[in-house]
Formats: C-alpha cells, sequence, structure tokens
C-alpha cells in the first residue's frame, strides 16, 4: 500500500470527509427545500431513454461493484466495516425519506415538491451516511 | 464479541500502534477491537491468531452472544 492510499484508506482521512459532507449535504438540503423545483418534460424518445437509463443503472453497479473490491483490498477491516455498514444505513434512511417527505411532511406543510430530485436525494444520502459513520464510530460495527 | 487482544498485546509490552502495524491494519482499528466496538473479519481474525501464535478461540469469546 503506497502512502497516498494509506493516507487516503485511512478513519482519520474519512472523519474530515464525512464531517465536512454532512455540513455542506445540510446546507444543500436547507437551501433546497425553500426552492421550486419544476418536473422536467418527459424525454422525447421515451423507450429509448429507459433502455439507456436501464443500461446506465447496470454499468455504474457494476463499476461500482469493481471500485468496491478496491475499497475492500486498501481500506482495513475495521474502515471498510464503518463504510459499508453506514452505506447500508445511508440507503434504508432515502427510502424511509423519500417516503416520509412525500406521504407526511409534503402534505402537512402544505407542498408539492417533486420527489426524488437530485438535489434532495444526494444530500439525504451524504448526510444520512455522515451520521451513520459516526453513530458506528462511537456505538461500534457490533451487533 | 469479547477479546482479550488488551491482556496479549500487554504481555508482549505493545502498543496499539506496534500491533496495529504487526496486523496491517490502523491503530483506530485494534483500539475499536480492543473496546469491543468493533468485530474483526474472519481474516483478522486468523491474522491476530497466528501473530499470537494461540487459536482464536483464546483470544475471542462469543460466549456473551
Amino acid at each position: 500500500m503506497t502512502s497516498f492510499t494509506k493516507a487516503i484508506y485511512s478513519t482519520r482521512y474519512f472523519d474530515w470527509v464525512f464531517a465536512l459532507g454532512a455540513v455542506l449535504c445540510l446546507m444543500v438540503l436547507l437551501f433546497s427545500a425553500s426552492r421550486e423545483f419544476p418536473l422536467p418534460p418527459l424525454p422525447s424518445q421515451p423507450v429509448l431513454y429507459g433502455l439507456i437509463l436501464c443500461a446506465t443503472v447496470f454499468a455504474i453497479a457494476l463499476l461500482s461493484c469493481l471500485t468496491s473490491r478496491l475499497d475492500h483490498r486498501y481500506a482495513d477491516d475495521y474502515l471498510f466495516q464503518l463504510l459499508a455498514q453506514s452505506a447500508m444505513i445511508a440507503v434504508v434512511a432515502i427510502i424511509l425519506v423519500s417516503v416520509a417527505k412525500d406521504l407526511v411532511l409534503l402534505p402537512l406543510f402544505g407542498g408539492s415538491q417533486a420527489p426524488l430530485m437530485t438535489v434532495t436525494v444526494i444530500p439525504v444520502v451524504g448526510l444520512s451516511w455522515a451520521i451513520g459513520y459516526f453513530f458506528l464510530r462511537l456505538r461500534g460495527t457490533g451487533a | 464479541m469479547k477479546n482479550r487482544l488488551k491482556v496479549l498485546r500487554a504481555e508482549r509490552d505493545w502498543s496499539q500502534a506496534d500491533l496495529a502495524e504487526r496486523l496491517k491494519v490502523s491503530r483506530q482499528a485494534v483500539n475499536a477491537i480492543e473496546t469491543g466496538k468493533h468485530d474483526p473479519s474472519l481474516a483478522l481474525a486468523f491474522r491476530i491468531s497466528r501473530l499470537f501464535e494461540i487459536p482464536a478461540e483464546e483470544v475471542f469469546d462469543d460466549e456473551a452472544g
């Protein structure tokens, strides 16, 4: 392992990444809550668009499998467990936050913001990933 | 899972950093295992077992669940 990968794959580095990322995500989330995002028009060739979208999901998922292998190779046991477990927390969080937002929060506040906008999804994933990461750092990764 | 890593390390007069270097993990990882905040993978458990030259079940105790 080079000194660069050693520096990158360290809990100290990820502590900073997640701390700064959480602040950034929080700011974007607060900013996006006060903005209106009109729904984009439907694509002119929906079938082709759908096929390309599915292909993109496959390609990015497979690429992520490879990068995850690299993470497993370079990150030590503890860091990989922290990242993997907190990523799982983020996935569950984005699903539940989306449901809570559409079914509870928006009707309660009389809003009609389009669901699953990039500007909302990424900050929610980032913030919940950071919360999961720091929770596991403090309380441990064990059951 | 409980473990005797801290005791075994202390018997050899190693610091957490010394042990981390021998196991090729971070000092934070050693600390997390010693304080029971992280259960090591099977591969790391075997590395620990080989380093201390004792069976893994003498390092780790899963009786508590």
